[in-house]
């Protein structure tokens, strides 16, 4: 197992990526915070009688997380990670070198996959963790009721499903294309593109309804947007599918 | 180095605790728009304020009772009754959920509400500076003791 340790903490510690995510997590920790402040949460006519009314904080905040602006640019920087952990070491010509040293190909591709998986998470939770926690810093059970509670399980939940969809278009264009730079030019299109001309394709349609189901107030539960098409499809098969053919291309190809 | 992505990783949770603060620095003259809502005993309307606000509460109507409630806390930080039109300062003290309403169910009102002026609190302030002081002090002592 050691091992095993010892290429995930190479890969982990490399220097350009953690430049890399030390700048993500900078960058849409600002952008979160600025989100957070701009929009303010309204609803009118509600009944006071009602038990249990979902709390428009609670509204601010899953619109500031799933914000196409936090969105592109996290985009930008996902696809950065997982370009550099998939490809930097076949251009920079040190991955020669790993594949001869006594690991396994499917471990290699599992540690690149696991590394690439933990930095994303870092540069979207990190930010969101604590720019929510020093705001809402003077009602901390508020926080905590508000973070563990169904509607975020399931924002976070949706939140895994982008980060998926993105990572995964990403690792298979790096691993079809011989060039670093052509898997950045062309992934770059197919993730971005879509939020600027609001086309139905993930991850923005499904991140854009649950903005819309959180910020119209609908009852948001784990069941009532799992059993969607759009989030079944995008945030799950795709994703798997191509990581599965990135996986097999990795395992015929050659290390170039 | 070994640590490369934990002693970064502590560096830049100090930097974005200052966040918060900063971007309050720089938007607190912002004024938002609020709506025009009845308020009657029936129902009323529900907003959030990001910090430390002030709430300007525009109230016409034949009659009735106004309530701003602090549904966090628990806490009422308005209630008066309107005769006519009425116009009302409160002080938000806090981020969170608040909501006006009123107990009156007979009679009804048309509010008007915009928060102005939203600021860090104290606490905020205070978890904001000594977060990232202790972030900075963690990384450099990491930087300094720990060796692989």
């Amino acid at each position: 197992m050691g091992r095993i340790v010892t290429l995930l903490s190479w890969e982990l510690n490399d220097p350009i990526k953690v430049l890399i995510t030390a700048l993500g997590i900078l960058v849409n920790g600002y952008i979160f915070q600025h989100s957070l402040l701009i929009s303010i949460g309204e609803i009118g006519t509600v009944s006071t009688f009602i038990d249990g009314l979902n709390s428009i904080s609670g509204f601010v905040i899953s619109r500031a997380i799933t914000s196409e602006d936090f969105w592109v640019i996290t985009t930008f920087f996902i696809a950065m990670l997982v370009t550099l952990t998939f490809r930097a070491g076949i251009e920079g010509r040190y991955e020669l070198t790993t594949y001869s040293l006594p690991y396994s190909r499917p471990e290699i591709f599992a540690v690149k996959l696991l590394v690439s998986f933990l930095l994303s998470l870092l540069v979207v939770f990190i930010p969101f963790l604590v720019v929510v926690c020093v705001n809402f810093a003077e009602t901390p059970k508020f926080v905590f009721s508000i973070l563990t509670g169904e509607r975020f399980v399931a924002l976070f939940v949706v939140i895994l499903m982008a980060i998926f969809y993105i990572l995964s278009v990403t690792l298979f264009l790096s691993v079809v294309s011989r060039n670093m730079f052509a898997a950045l030019v062309f992934s770059f299109p197919i993730l971005v593109i879509p939020y600027f001309v609001s086309a139905n394709l993930p991850p923005g349609d499904f991140l854009g309804e649950t903005a819309g189901n959180v910020s119209v107030g609908g009852y948001f539960a784990i069941s009532h947007f799992l059993i969607q098409t759009p989030f079944i499809v995008g945030g799950f098969v795709v994703p798997l599918i191509l990581t599965l053919l990135s996986f097999m291309i990795t395992l015929r190809g050659d290390v170039r | 180095m070994r640590h490369r992505l934990i002693v970064s990783l502590v560096l830049v949770i100090g930097v974005l605790f200052l966040i918060p603060v900063i971007e309050f620095s720089q938007i607190h003259k912002t004024v938002w728009p609020g709506g025009v809502y009845p308020i009657s005993g029936k129902g009323g309307t529900q907003f959030n304020s990001p910090g430390w606000a002030v709430l300007n509460l525009t109230c016409n109507g034949k009659g009735g009772q106004v309530i701003v409630e602090d549904d966090i806390e628990g806490r009422v930080l308005l209630n008066a009754t309107v005769v006519g039109h009425a116009q009302f300062e409160v002080v938000l003290p806090h981020a969170g959920d608040y909501s006006v309403y009123s107990s009156n169910s007979n009679e009804s009102l048309v509010c008007t509400d915009q928060v102005w002026k939203p600021y860090a609190t104290r606490t905020v302030q205070n978890v904001s500076y000594l977060g990232s002081s202790l972030m900075f002090l963690m990384s450099a002592l990491l930087l300094w003791r720990w060796r692989s």
